[in-house]
């Protein structure tokens, strides 16, 4: 009885009056996820992205080799390259950025970049992506090896668009010959070889997983010496996983035989191996660190973009990827000597936020913002893009 | 670091666990539980019953299969330790570390990958040692002994220190792998040592110049030259081959070998319960060049990833001395930390040597690394 006396005080006072309102903090209504008519930037993706997916997909996205270091410092190397206005601006509408690569016509040097399993991204999956990239101005794709809905699914699901694929090497040169077949046979006429991530590992992922026990968790190099009696030799005798560790040139020449349209190489950070590239019979070559998920204390790519320029010589086109979120981004790396670029994790933000309408506005967001820049530095088309437009200050 | 935020939190409550048994037992009531001990005094005459105390659990550790790199160690040990007992082997400095990247190489077959070494007639597994530490029972009950055992369970080679808790020859009973011995040029008793050394079947000693006569006591003033005479002394006094520790500069390295060292240590630990002092990447090189082609060089100094040992490596080291990050898993978990930190270095450096595309160490050579300037402050880029 006393008690209820006491609630009905407190119900009429000023005070109980104030706690019922609803959120009296003047921001409270930006709290919410934006949606995606309001979202400026491709890093306004990356939060819905996050709140959309589970742990461990969004963490197969975010992280990188070891510490990370290699992942922070691809985005730090862009702002070490400072962009020069030096020549007068123009209008965007005078800006035309189409270009032909390896004989497909595009109208923005950009590209989607192979990354696995997207269905556990959105429901849309790679064939929403595919979707995304040809509705954004006919943009080239590229299919991961690990792709969660087959090559003869995606293909044929976006008529018009273009569709290329990548593999890692497989030692059996049958079951490569196996994987060509189904690429071409599916219409992806390009193919990408992916040589690096030779032993990467996950290291946060990994912190992640072990983080209250939620998934079932692998042996890392903390496990323990190897179980079993049986005698290691090589890497293997230093708990690594060496299903990679034999990869060659040689195969690259084999694989050159299959492939009959463009043979990419993909994760190429040094001036020799560019050079053994294009010996080995590549039409082009991707500067990329994965990401920052080949190698952790590698360079950025961006850093290591003009020493490869220099060393190719204009041979054969170089497309760059690894740490693009910005139109601004994307010039600096056309500046220093890239032919295109690829976005890998930035397009999977798009995709898992908003599906495929989300994917193609972040598409068409970077290209928009490639041609403002573009503008504003006084670059009508892609040739105008080159070294006097930036300064680079790598350390 | 992730971890930092945990550490904190255990650094002013104990572990979740202990927290919540502690409650409950005041709950039931300090009164209560008074009154229930005042109501059943022993008789005159007889003992006072000892006063009830709640045993204290040991602090909650993470499963070691859960740690996923070496300084997740760290933390580990500071919940094991508590903050006073911890102090000694706490910090890294990884400034200098973050300016020097690697040169990852493709289509390199590395799948036969080498880590051996030999120093002074043995064969090492990889050119990672445990160093020295004194007194190790300060973090583990079992001391130099677990390290000896967890050393030797990886395949790693050992550096007791003088000032170790346990006996040498106890030690020696317990590894399998090279032993090293370590003493203080200004020591005292050297020759003793040097003796037990010879009787325990060490396989070197390191003798550390440039630092304070014990690891507890004050730090020696860094303009105090090294002793050479007591280096010549140590020389002198043993037959096994002598490693001098605490070179930072080339001519004292030719020094050294002048005085009959057969190997250095690039160091710049000047003794003391010293924070984690600046990387000694960058010293290498320079002594590396002045006596590199006469005696193997040895590198000591904030290493806690497989890419740092890669990058002495690089510089022309011939080995690593592993120290605080070894004490962190001897106080968490004690053998088998040990173990785990030394095959989770071990590992990352093969891991990194693939990547790099060196299948040995002979293949290690300073084109695998790039020397930066310190790294620039970062602007936003979000706009």
């Amino acid at each position: 009885m006393a008690l209820a006396r006491v609630a009905g005080l407190v119900a009429a006072s000023p005070v109980a009056a104030a706690v019922a309102q609803i959120d009296p903090r003047p921001l409270g209504e930006h709290r919410r996820v934006l949606s995606l008519a309001e979202v400026q930037t491709a890093f306004d993706f990356e939060p819905v992205f996050h709140g959309n997916v589970i742990l461990p997909v969004y963490d197969y996205t975010a992280h990188g080799d070891g510490s990370e270091f290699t992942l922070r410092r691809n985005r730090q190397a862009f702002d070490w390259v400072d962009i020069l206005p030096s020549r007068a601006a123009i209008p965007a509408s005078q800006v035309d950025l189409s270009s032909e690569l390896l004989g497909l016509k595009m109208k923005f040097p950009i590209i989607v970049a192979p990354t696995a399993a997207m269905v556990p991204l959105h429901p849309d999956g790679e064939i929403g992506m595919f979707k995304a990239a040809t509705a954004a101005s006919n943009t080239l794709m590229i299919l991961s090896t690990n792709t969660s809905t087959p090559v003869a699914q995606v293909a044929p699901a976006s008529p018009g668009g273009t569709l290329w694929a990548q593999f890692y090497p497989l030692q059996s040169l049958a079951a490569t010959q196996q994987w060509m077949d189904t690429y071409q046979n599916a219409g992806a006429g390009g193919v990408i070889v992916t040589i690096d991530q030779q032993a990467s590992y996950y290291e946060r992922t990994q912190q992640d997983r072990n983080f209250g026990g939620r998934v079932a968790r692998t042996a890392g190099p903390g496990a323990g010496a190897g179980s079993g009696t049986a005698v290691l030799t090589g890497a293997a005798r230093y708990r690594i996983n060496s299903g990679r560790l034999w990869y060659t040139w040689q195969y690259i020449d084999a694989v050159r035989k299959m492939v009959k349209g463009p043979l990419l190489i993909k994760g190429i950070l040094d001036p020799q191996d560019a050079g053994m590239a294009i010996d080995h019979g590549a039409d082009a070559i991707i500067v990329s660190n994965h990401g920052g998920r080949s190698m952790d204390y590698g360079p950025s790519s961006l850093e290591v973009l003009p020493e490869i320029v220099a060393a190719v010589n204009g041979r054969i086109p170089i497309l760059f990827d690894s740490g693009i979120r910005r139109g601004t981004d994307i010039f600096k790396a056309l500046a220093l000597g890239a032919n295109g670029v690829m976005i890998g994790r930035t397009a999977r933000w798009g995709l898992a936020a908003f599906g495929t309408a989300g994917a193609q506005r972040l598409i068409e967001m970077l290209q928009q913002e490639l041609v403002q820049v573009s503008a504003a530095a006084g670059c009508a088309k892609l040739s105008d893009i080159g070294k006097k437009a930036v300064k680079a200050n790598f350390v | 670091m992730p971890d930092d935020e945990t550490i904190v939190a255990g650094k002013t409550n104990p572990p979740e666990g202990v927290a919540s048994r502690r409650q409950t037992l005041g709950m039931m009531g300090t009164a209560a539980a008074t009154s229930m001990a005042s109501t059943a005094m022993p008789a005159l005459g007889a003992p006072a019953a000892p006063p009830f105390r709640e045993p204290t659990p040991p602090p909650a550790l993470v499963p070691r299969a859960d740690l996923v790199n070496v300084l997740e160690y760290e933390s580990q040990a500071r919940r094991m330790l508590g903050p006073a007992k911890v102090a000694p082997i706490l910090g890294s400095d990884r400034t200098v570390t973050d300016r020097i990247t690697l040169r990852p190489r493709m289509n390199i077959p590395t799948r036969d990958l080498d880590l051996t070494m030999t120093l002074f007639g043995d064969q090492h597994f990889t050119p990672i040692i445990v160093g020295p530490m004194a007194d190790q029972k300060r973090f583990h009950p079992d001391g130099e002994i677990a390290t000896a055992r967890g050393a030797s369970a990886a395949k790693a080679a050992m550096v007791v220190s003088s000032d170790a808790s346990v006996p040498l020859a106890t030690i020696a009973q317990a590894v399998t792998t090279p032993l090293w011995l370590q003493v203080y040029a200004k020591g005292p008793k050297v020759k003793d040592v040097l003796a037990e050394a010879s009787a325990a079947k060490a396989k070197a000693v390191i003798v550390t110049v440039n630092a304070g006569t014990s690891a507890s006591g004050p730090a020696t003033p860094a303009s105090e030259r090294i002793d050479w005479a007591a280096v010549d002394a140590v020389v002198k006094d043993t037959a096994l081959p002598v490693i001098v520790k605490g070179i930072t500069r080339p001519q004292d390295a030719k020094e050294a070998v002048a005085r009959g060292a057969r190997g250095v240590v690039v160091s710049n630990y000047r003794g003391g319960n010293a924070a984690a002092l600046a990387g000694t990447l960058l010293l290498v090189a320079p002594v590396v060049q002045a006596i590199g082609d006469q005696i193997p060089v040895l590198v000591d100094g904030s290493f806690r990833r497989g890419t740092d040992i890669l990058k002495a490596l690089g510089f022309g080291a011939r080995g690593v001395l592993i120290g605080r990050p070894v004490m962190w898993g001897l106080a968490a978990y004690g053998a088998d930390g040990v173990q785990s930190v030394v095959e989770m270095l071990q590992t990352e450096l093969a891991r990194y040597m693939c990547m790099c595309g060196r299948p040995s160490l002979a293949a290690v050579d300073p084109s695998v690394l790039r020397v930066h300037a310190p790294l620039l402050q970062t602007r936003n880029n979000r706009g």
